[in-house]
């Protein structure tokens, strides 16, 4: 007798993956609702609706991807921050603005995508420097990015994702403390630092925010506040001298404490990424033990997302070996994760390694930056993880990489095939769900809510993988 | 500005369900269409259709079931257009054969040569794991009539598969 409904099923499980190229385009369907898709049918042209409807709707655009008990929280959030997840928080940039930001992105190739386009939200003076605070949407992340001009100057970019909001408890968000800019002097003391000219502090702040209050060691100081954003720029901070509370006025009149990571000073400050001090959540223990995890696609090199250029291996020199694309030793693709749009995945055979890396743009120096590293394919998804007496194989690699004050850190790596699912469990009781594409995983993780217990489900749903991270 | 709310909350509902869910879709579309590209066309323009007519939503229905039946029509719409009706009606199984796929299993082909709405139904309950009740809306049928289809598709796979498939 044929199960005829296994049978299916299971023949159905082995259709052909569906090409690499064929990805959703949500943007297109936008498109197409306000009357000027690129590609259609002679059907009449629809009536436009209102942008503000389609822009408000992406409000909710995580509301199944994080699990929390924070309903309530939820559904004010919306609204309150509609004009972040719209992208449109302030007022557009300057052309100037606009062209220098576009310049500093076209050095790159894994800079931020093209046409993305700058909020101005505040500026302000302090210590002889002038700051601009800009903000912009890309994918599923929010950024802030400050510049300061004059000899002191730079930029810096923190981004936090958008699901962040959707689950806030508080009406703002601080995504950036204690940037330094400038030193005072030349030469450090012995054993010593140098104190700074400027330390800034930075977040998104809801509609009904009437002011933010920022304070260290002294009194309670007033930021300012404007374009759904706050901006607190210390002038001549003591040295070491840290944010330690941050606090939003509501319309109201109540103040509301920010929750934050305190930015460490000095590399003896083992203060980093305290744990928050509640406990960690999140099921215990592995349901499965699996073996031998692979990359399938990437060990028959099966050609998805883009091969590599001349034009990707500046300014990486190693990457040049894979420019041949694939001479049977070597081989690498590269593509989008599906959590950080602003920054490229890449995955390698080398000759029985199995490499990945994720490239970005520095968010302090503004340079290429990259985390890349090999494993041979047979230690890749190797025991680390704790099993009753012995060491189980983990089905994933991951990397946590803090850049300065950023209030959120990425979270990236692989996992073998028997992974579908990938879950966050925070020590606010939420639950993350990361999106996984060609085996790899690319989102950020508040840093006030370590330890993270990451959970690792197969295709049944039972937990092959179980590791807690105390901290970035 | 309740209506309004809800309305967002929809299409972002419809957002998430695209991200989410949009290998399911295609792979349904594409199911129908017979094409790649058709299928994914179908997908784009379903959800864009779907975010015009959210409003006229009532909720009677699960979202999804609601977005499916609209995929479902766009590819269907779609695969006339392209006259892929006509052609279906000529595949036949190849065993090892490709017929415009590369080595899809027996099974796999016969699926592909259930009539539309077999093949439909199928692709709904085994693919995109819908419930009965969720397939007959998005085919805008009844559930008695979701579960004859699957009969008859399962008596008709099962008589291929008596005949075909080696002993």
């Amino acid at each position: 007798m044929i199960d005829i409904e296994a049978l299916i099923r299971e023949q159905l499980s082995k259709l052909d993956p569906l090409p690499a190229t064929l990805s959703g385009d949500w943007d297109n369907v936008l498109t197409r609702v306000q009357g000027a898709p690129p590609i259609r049918s002679s059907r009449a042209r629809r009536k436009p609706i209102r942008l503000a409807l389609v822009a408000a709707a992406v409000t909710v655009l995580t509301i199944t991807s994080v699990v929390t008990p924070l309903g309530a929280a939820i559904s004010r959030s919306f609204d309150d921050f509609s004009a972040w997840i719209s992208g449109s928080p302030g007022t557009p940039a300057s052309p100037e603005d606009q062209q220098a930001f576009e310049q500093e992105n076209e050095r790159s190739w894994n800079g931020f995508p093209k046409g993305t386009e700058l909020r101005q939200l505040l500026s302000t003076e302090a210590a002889g420097i002038s700051f601009k605070l800009f903000g912009f949407r890309v994918g599923e992340s929010l950024c802030l990015r400050l510049v300061a001009s004059g000899p002191d100057g730079g930029a810096r970019t923190s981004c936090a994702p958008v699901s962040t909001l959707q689950q806030l408890n508080e009406p703002a968000l601080v995504v950036d403390a204690d940037e330094g800019f400038g030193t005072i002097g030349k030469t450090p003391p012995p054993n010593g630092y140098l104190p700074q000219k400027a330390a800034a502090t930075f977040g998104i702040v809801s509609d009904g925010v009437k002011g933010v209050l920022v304070a260290g060691k002294g009194d309670d100081q007033r930021a300012l506040v404007g374009g759904n954003a706050f901006l607190y720029v210390a002038d001549h901070p003591a040295l070491g001298a840290r944010v330690s509370s941050v606090k939003a006025i509501t319309g109201g009149g109540s103040e509301v404490a920010l929750p934050f990571s305190r930015t460490p000073f000095g590399a003896e400050d083992l203060t980093l990424d305290t744990p928050s001090g509640r406990p960690v959540s999140g099921p215990a223990g592995i349901e499965r033990k699996f073996e031998d995890g692979t990359i399938a696609w990437l060990t028959r090199h099966e050609k998805r997302g883009q091969a590599i250029t001349a034009k990707e291996t500046l300014p990486y020199d190693d990457l040049s070996r894979y420019t041949n694309n694939d001479d049977g030793e070597r081989f690498a693709r590269l593509f989008t994760p599906p959590g950080d749009e602003a920054t490229k995945a890449l995955l390698t055979w080398n000759g029985g390694e199995l490499c990945y890396g994720l490239y970005s743009t520095n968010p302090t120096t503004g340079t290429p930056d990259h985390s890349f590293v090999c494993y041979s394919a047979d230690q890749v998804f190797a025991g680390d993880q704790q099993l009753g007496g012995g060491v189980a194989p983990s089905p994933l690699r991951y990397d946590l990489t803090v850049f300065g004050g950023d209030q959120f850190a990425q979270f990236f790596g692989i996992v073998c095939d028997d992974v579908h699912e990938l879950d966050l469990y925070l020590t606010d009781g939420s639950v993350k769900k990361v999106e996984i594409r060609n085996n790899f995983f690319a989102t950020w993780i508040d840093r006030s809510m370590f330890p993270v217990r990451i959970v690792s489900r197969d295709a049944q749903g039972e937990i092959i993988g179980n590791k807690v991270v105390d901290h970035p | 500005m309740v209506r309004r709310t809800q309305t967002t909350r929809q299409i972002a509902e419809l957002e998430a369900l695209y991200k989410q869910q949009f290998p399911a879709f295609a792979r349904v579309a594409i199911s129908l269409t017979g094409s790649v590209e058709l299928g994914k066309e179908a997908v784009q323009e379903a959800f864009a259709r779907a975010i015009e007519q959210v409003d006229g939503f009532r909720g009677d229905c699960p979202l999804e079931a609601w977005v499916w039946r609209i995929v479902v029509n766009t590819a269907r719409s779609s695969a006339r257009r392209a006259g892929y009706e006509e052609a279906d009606a000529t595949i036949e199984p190849e065993p090892g054969g490709t017929n415009g796929h590369t080595d899809l299993p027996a099974v796999q082909l016969w699926v592909q040569a259930l009539p539309e709405r077999q093949r439909a139904v199928v692709f709904l309950r085994y693919w995109a794991d819908l419930d009965y009740r969720s397939i007959a809306e998005a085919l805008e049928i009844e559930v008695g009539t979701v579960s004859a289809t699957l009969n008859a598709a399962h008596g008709s796979l099962r008589r291929l598969l008596q005949e075909e498939v080696p002993k």
